[in-house]
């Protein structure tokens, strides 16, 4: 799946799909290891977009300084 | 006759006005002006318009003199919940007067806020029921709410604390949430606040698809002035913007009818900051429960792919050793029938041999006998032959020094002889 314009909702879709489809066996042994990497990097994406980075943290700390 | 003066005939107006009216009337009319002057009074416009309240059909200039006003002001603000301003229209106790200098004048004595909210109610109820009739009463309430909320647009004057309590609550938020805010700045209080709002929604509309939701926020006390928020247009404007919007305009009273038509409607800009946090603590928890399902998921999957793998392990040792049994079962016939074979084939053998041998033992005394009669018949020739024999029948043998005499001759006169009987000898000397 093309990692470009995906957004959030869809990366969730996509992991719920990947959960459940691993819930109903339907997931081949073969593809398990594909499908667990694909699902990690989903997590990383939408963790990515929920949860400032440290850097931006600091931004935030450092405009509070300011004031 | 004398003409009067100005001052004169005022004075007649007033004797006449204050004659013919010396009580005081229960009014209702509305603002359109309001003016605290710096000596504490409050100077006032009333107003009625036509029915489709398009022009003015009566016009009055009013004052609450400092003292009223003291008490007046804080009772009105506190239960109408917004002070007095332009466009309210109230229900006030007034005196008629008439001044030489400043005209006709309307004193006010007392006000009843209670008519002003009902006013005012019934101004929202309209709104809402052309909202209704409109079918977009609900609009916004129906937008879902994107999993993803963090990229918010917010409406606010730059100066009021509303702004900085968000800020404050959503970017310091203690699971390190991200979120980002950009202000579109509005005016919040007074008659500005219909067309600023609507144009900071307008500009935001313009970038739509940066935003996940709008957040419109102030600051402020209970009797700040909310009527800038019951306008239709503004809420018609708010109940279509295609994304939701989220409120905190800071009043506990009556919902405006801004809040009745937003998504959700908060009370105070901290509260709505919290809300945003909860609602990306709910999409994180999501995450964070599918992310873990996943792995145990795929966890048991490899542990079921095992026992599996153990399971048929287990069955193909099993079908193995059955095979060996089988194989072995066989072996042993095969050795059974082998060694069956065997002790038939070595008894048919040992009949044959017997037989063979029964042969051989009838043969055997046959030849013995034989033998036997042979060994007869050779016996009495030698026991015809032994001396011994001849003996025993009456014979006998010389022997003349150790040789046998066989002639007379062969012995000399005074030679001993030997003769032997079967029994014994006897010596003898020749004479």
């Amino acid at each position: 799946m093309k990692k470009e314009n995906l957004t959030y909702e869809e990366a969730m879709a996509r992991l719920e799909e990947l959960a459940r489809r691993m819930e109903n066996n339907e997931t081949g042994i073969d593809r398990l290891a594909a499908e667990l990497k694909e699902a990690r990097r989903l997590m990383d994406f939408c963790k990515e977009k929920l949860y400032a980075t440290d850097e931006e943290i600091k931004k935030i700390l450092e405009s509070d300084e300011k004031e | 006759m004398k003409a009067l003066t100005l001052y004169e005939l005022n004075g007649l107006v007033r004797g006449v006005l204050e004659q013919a009216l010396p009580d005081e009337y229960w009014l209702q009319a509305e603002l359109s002006e309001v003016r605290e002057a710096y000596n504490g009074h409050c100077y006032l416009e009333f107003v009625q318009k036509d029915l489709d309240g398009r022009s003015l059909v009566a016009k009055a200039r009013g004052v609450v003199w400092a003292g009223v006003y003291l008490r007046l002001k804080p009772m009105f603000e506190r239960e109408a919940g917004r002070p007095l301003s332009p466009g309210l229209k109230v229900l006030v106790r007034v005196g008629v007067t008439f001044h030489e200098l400043y005209g006709y004048s309307l004193t006010v004595r007392d006000i009843d806020p209670a008519y002003t909210l009902g006013d005012m109610a019934r101004q929202r109820r309209e709104i809402l029921a052309r909202l209704e009739a409109d079918g977009i009463l609900n609009d916004n309430k129906d937008l879902p709410l994107p999993v993803l909320m963090n990229r918010i647009a917010v409406i606010s004057s730059a100066t009021a604390a509303g702004f900085g309590d968000f800020c404050n609550q959503l970017l310091r938020n203690d699971y390190r949430l991200r979120f980002d805010v950009r202000l579109f700045p509005a005016v919040m209080q007074g008659e500005r606040v219909e067309e600023s709002v609507l144009a900071a929604l307008d500009a935001i509309m313009a970038e739509a698809d940066r935003w996940d939701a709008v957040v419109i926020i102030r600051g402020g006390g209970a009797t700040s002035d909310l009527s800038g928020f019951d306008t239709y247009l503004l809420a018609a404007a708010c109940a279509q913007f295609p994304l939701p919007v989220i409120t905190g305009i800071g009043h506990e009273r009556d919902d405006t009818v801004l809040d009745l038509v937003a998504h959700t409607r908060l009370k105070t800009p901290t509260a709505a900051a919290a809300f945003l946090v909860q609602h990306q603590l709910a999409a994180a928890a999501r995450l964070e429960s599918v992310s873990r399902s996943v792995g145990q998921l795929a966890v048991a999957r490899m542990e079921r792919e095992r026992m599996r793998l153990e399971r048929l392990s287990a069955a193909l040792s099993a079908a193995f050793s059955q095979v060996r049994v089988r194989g072995e079962h066989r072996l042993e016939q095969l050795a059974l029938r082998l060694s069956h074979a065997w002790q038939q084939r070595l008894a048919a053998e040992r009949h044959a041999l017997e037989v063979c041998g029964g042969r051989i033992g009838r043969a055997i005394p046959v030849r013995l006998e034989r033998e036997r009669f042979r060994q007869q018949l050779l016996r009495q020739r030698f026991e015809a032959a032994d001396p011994a024999v001849l003996l025993k029948r009456g014979y006998s043998m010389t022997f003349c020094g150790g040789r046998l005499v066989r002639k007379a001759s062969d012995v000399e006169q005074g030679k001993e002889i030997t003769t032997r009987l079967a029994e014994g000898e006897i010596r003898s000397v020749v004479q």
